[in-house]
């Protein structure tokens, strides 16, 4: 079995066992998880330089309860979301899976 | 005959080694709130010496007070339906609760029952009767946050009757410039096994018969604060699959060359078995999935309303790539009330091996063989497909003047239309999911 963290290396590792569209995809697929880190630290840049600092006392408006992160939608919306689309991802990480579609 | 053997304790641990550690995460993090909440400390006192000690300090400050618990405690309930045009109801009730301590320290839990009626077209074409199943679910959480880092564990536990999930999950968060943005990762892992029902209800036992899957998933993400009203964030995921997710109850329809071609949009089960070859074999998946989604998220403060925008890429090494758009415009109604209305679109192609008629023959060497296609599903939510998603919620603010928030009623109702491009038995469904929430907080 390979889990944790030796599953990163094993996406490049095992693609001499697929077939020749797999390979494309995964390819693509490689290249798309690839960017993660130009488009992370383009974030940074931005940040950098076009967000401006905003001090602990003008965050009136961002301690507003409707800015917080939490979702407004409660456990069923999210699940019936995950049942009906076949992308998953954004979510939390301590959801379990189910046998549900 | 049952060919299984007692499992030594050893081997358990072994199996468990995740669950077990994130049992012990969470027990220690419940060690720090509870020590962080027993203040002032004593030190290494026995008992007989801090009651002679506390009953020397009331003598001498008879008007000491019992120190005030400063905790915030959270509690809420929803119950929620689901019904569709494809004969599938669900009723999904769940509870949650948490507390949190102003040294940053916080544990959460939560609880969910889904019962699930289904007389769905994918159960029909297999001529099986109506079918219900009860889904419990479970989860775990804490949290210790003090300043500008924070860790978190949590463990979670699903399941039905044919299927059990469990899993853990660590995160680490960092504040960075006054809390101006904000780095997090995360790690989670969960184990799920996949057994069989029968039509009576009957299951066989999971040492019978059984399938595994193992999922790992990666998070890292970056938030920040854009200006005085307005937050941002990116989210990476990388999930990890591994193990046969094909289900057993799902049986595939073949086609021979000629007829493929001929086979409509939509093709009832009538008109798919009067058409199909005699095999119908299950479903096969390829045994190893790696997953990948960026998720954006802009949130912007007005003087009356709150906008909040996400957008959500998603890619797979089975071919399937997606886009998820989803938007709320949040309403003040003076103190007592806030009003949304909400849209989603969600848009994904096929999988690569994704057929509408998968076509079949005899085996080159072996007449009795069929040569079947190596990957084959009847999963919609692998094909192409869009949804449209249009609702909205309301939230009605119950507690005293002073903190009107502290009791919250909530009603959210939503209507979602999907459009399967490319399926057997089914072209559109439309679904109705509606909640119930109370929240309170003191």
């Amino acid at each position: 079995m390979r889990f944790g963290f030796a599953w990163v290396g094993s996406i490049g590792l095992n693609v001499g066992a697929c077939s020749g569209a797999q390979l494309q995809q995964r390819e693509s697929f490689m290249r798309d998880v690839a960017v993660l880190p130009i488009l992370l630290l383009a974030v940074l840049a931005v940040c950098g330089t076009g967000c401006s600092h905003v001090a602990p006392y003008e965050r009136g408006k961002l301690a507003h309860p409707m800015m917080t992160a939490d979702d407004l939608e409660g456990p069923a919306a999210s699940h019936v979301l995950a049942v009906h689309e076949g992308a998953t991802g954004g979510g939390s990480l301590s959801e379990s899976g189910c046998g549900c579609n | 005959m049952q060919l299984t053997r007692k499992p030594s304790l050893s081997s358990l641990l072994s199996k468990r080694a995740p669950f077990v550690l994130a049992v012990m995460a969470f027990a220690a993090v419940t060690a720090a709130v509870s020590t962080a909440r027993s203040e002032p400390s004593d030190d290494d006192q026995t008992s007989t010496d801090r009651e002679e000690k506390n009953a020397s300090d009331n003598k001498k400050k008879p008007d000491v007070k019992a120190p005030e618990d400063t905790a915030t405690k959270r509690a809420g309930t929803e119950v929620a339906g689901y019904l569709d045009s494809d004969h599938v109801a669900v009723l999904t009730p769940s509870i949650h609760g948490s507390i949190e301590n102003v040294s940053g320290a916080s544990l959460n839990a939560s609880y969910l029952v889904d019962i699930v009626s289904a007389a769905s077209a994918d159960i029909v074409s297999t001529a099986s009767n109506r079918w219900q199943e009860v889904r419990q679910a479970g989860g775990l959480g804490a949290q210790y946050k003090p300043h500008d880092f924070g860790v978190g564990v949590g463990g979670s536990v699903s399941s039905e009757p044919d299927y059990l999930s469990y899993g853990f999950f660590a995160t680490v968060v960092k504040d960075f410039d006054e809390k101006n943005w904000t780095l997090n990762f995360g790690y989670g892992y969960s184990h799920d096994t996949a057994g069989r029902c029968g039509d009576n209800g009957q299951c066989t036992p999971f040492s019978v018969f059984s399938r595994d899957l193992q999922r790992g998933s990666f998070n890292g993400g970056i938030s920040w604060v854009v200006d005085r009203a307005s937050l941002a964030s990116v989210t990476a995921d990388l999930i990890l699959e591994n193990g046969d997710q094909s289900k057993v109850y799902r049986y595939i329809p073949m086609f021979s060359p000629d007829v493929a071609g001929t086979v409509p949009l939509g093709a009832s089960a009538a008109w798919v078995n009067a058409n199909r070859l005699p095999e119908r074999p299950l479903e096969q998946l390829p045994l190893e999935r790696h997953r990948f989604a960026l998720t954006g998220r802009y949130a912007h403060r007005f003087d009356g309303s709150t906008i909040r925008l996400e957008e959500r890429f998603y890619d797979d090494d089975w071919g399937l790539i997606a886009s998820s758009t989803d938007g709320r415009w949040i309403f003040d109604l003076g103190k007592r009330f806030a009003l949304w209305p909400h849209a989603r679109l969600h848009v994904q192609n096929g999988v690569s091996f994704w057929e509408r008629a998968y076509i079949s023959g005899p085996g080159e060497s072996n007449g009795d063989a069929w040569n079947l296609p190596l990957y084959r599903t009847g999963d919609r939510e692998l094909g192409p497909l869009w949804t449209l998603e249009g609702g909205g919620g309301i939230k009605w603010y119950l507690g005293g003047d002073a903190d009107p928030r502290a009791v919250q009623l909530g009603f959210t109702a939503d209507w979602m239309t999907t459009s399967y491009l490319d399926d057997l038995y089914l072209t559109n469904r439309t679904g109705y999911l509606g909640a119930l929430t109370l929240e309170v907080q003191w």
